[in-house]
């Protein structure tokens, strides 16, 4: 049974709060625009088909984030398996409406964040989308159910990672 | 690149995300309106449940037909094949069923990813022996068919073997066995070879167990991620 239609209102307030990590998260695994929305809707429905379980002493954005990437790595599985991975990232790569007037360098930089969240394993996405949200290891070890030290391990090995895959000319020339 | 500066950039997608949220908010609240849950459910359960009534179906026919042919071993055999493969793929439709409802999404990431890969194993397990054994299971099912159809057709029991060649019949007997390995290995080669068509791709990596392979790394993958790791600045 879905949850009844008195947790509507209830359901849409906590969501309508949260809902910029949510349009994120679809941001870092949906390839296109089409992806995303599907990806959004299904992850409502899922976050909304559990909200009946959802135990309201606990915070709701580490419950929603559990829900919402347990639905993205799927959904990246499901595509990877029908040979859609292949299929090119939208709008320059940056997945998010430019306007004309927009500062080049600014949709560069998205472009390149987009790409180098492409790079990572589902796993290490999740956990890096988790601390760019500002999350604390301590968080990011609850929602994926690892403990916090193999949290700050993986964050370590994503550290030494981006230096050396986005290297900064300036500190080749220097090194 | 340094993460801090890796934040910035993901603190100015937030302005960049503004100008679309109400499209987004007007998206969630269509979605929640609607009887989602029929909704995943029938896309999650209904390939699954036409494999089990499938299933039920063969095995009653294949019941019913090896009780009344179970002295004549030309229609045991054939029978008990297709009996065997339909008991089975409802074992194997019935425990993905089970595993499918058990997961809990709003579980830890690497648990539930975890289970997911290994529902995707045994549905790459599944679909692998479906492929090899279906001439093997095809052909009995036809012999069991023919003969069935051809009793209910005649007055008379007449045995619809008489009337096929018999080296005809031995022959799809050999052809079904010997397609095991061999269709395993020209699978094996030509997945090497098929570039570009990604629907044959995902076939015959199914077939050669390179898919088989590939899920199996990635339930190791998120098994690591829940094991203990020693903690090491950097």
């Amino acid at each position: 049974m879905d949850p009844p239609p008195s947790d509507h209102e209830h359901f849409l307030s906590l969501l309508e709060s949260h809902q910029r990590p949510l349009v994120k998260v679809c941001w870092a695994y949906g390839r296109t625009s089409h992806d995303r929305d599907d990806l959004l809707q299904e992850i409502v429905g899922r976050l909304w088909v559990a909200f009946g379980k959802y135990d309201r002493s606990r915070r709701f954005s580490t419950w929603m984030f559990r829900v919402a990437l347990n639905v993205a790595i799927d959904f990246r599985r499901r595509q990877r398996r029908w040979g859609r991975e292949i299929a090119s990232l939208d709008e320059g790569g940056a997945g998010v409406p430019v306007a004309a007037t927009e500062d080049a360098t600014k949709v560069q930089q998205l472009r390149e964040l987009r790409e180098l969240l492409e790079q990572q394993s589902d796993a290490d996405r999740a956990i890096l989308l988790l601390y760019l949200e500002s999350h604390s290891y301590r968080e990011i070890g609850e929602v994926l159910g690892i403990s916090e030290s193999n949290v700050g391990t993986r964050m370590n090995r994503l550290k030494k990672s981006l230096r050396q895959s986005v290297q900064d000319p300036s500190e080749e020339e220097r090194e | 690149m340094q993460l801090d500066e890796l934040q910035q950039q993901w603190q100015r997608l937030d302005q960049k995300l503004d100008q679309s949220l109400v499209l987004q908010t007007e998206l969630v609240r269509r979605v929640i309106m609607q009887p989602v849950r029929r909704r995943i459910n029938r896309l999650a359960i209904w390939p699954a449940m036409i494999d089990l009534v499938s299933c039920a179906g063969l095995l009653l026919l294949g019941a019913a037909f090896l009780s009344d042919h179970w002295r004549d071993w030309h229609h045991v055999a054939p029978a008990s094949v297709v009996l065997i493969g339909a008991i089975a793929l409802l074992v194997s439709s019935i425990r993905q069923l089970a595993r499918g409802a058990e997961l809990d999404w709003c579980g830890p990431v690497a648990e539930i990813q975890s289970s997911l890969e290994r529902i995707r194993v045994a549905k790459i397990r599944q679909f692998k022996w479906i492929m090899l054994l279906a001439p093997l299971v095809g052909f009995c099912g036809l012999m069991v068919g023919l003969h069935w159809g051809v009793e209910r057709l005649s007055d008379d029991r007449v045995n619809s073997l008489d009337k096929l060649d018999s080296w005809w019949i031995v022959a799809n007997y050999a052809f079904g066995v010997l397609f095991v390995p061999l269709g395993y290995l020209v699978a094996s080669v030509l997945a090497k070879r098929c570039h570009g068509h990604q629907w044959w791709e995902a076939v015959l990596d199914g077939i050669a167990g390179n898919s088989l392979k590939a899920a199996v790394l990635d339930v190791e993958h998120w098994a690591s991620l829940q094991r203990e790791s020693p903690s090491h600045s950097d």
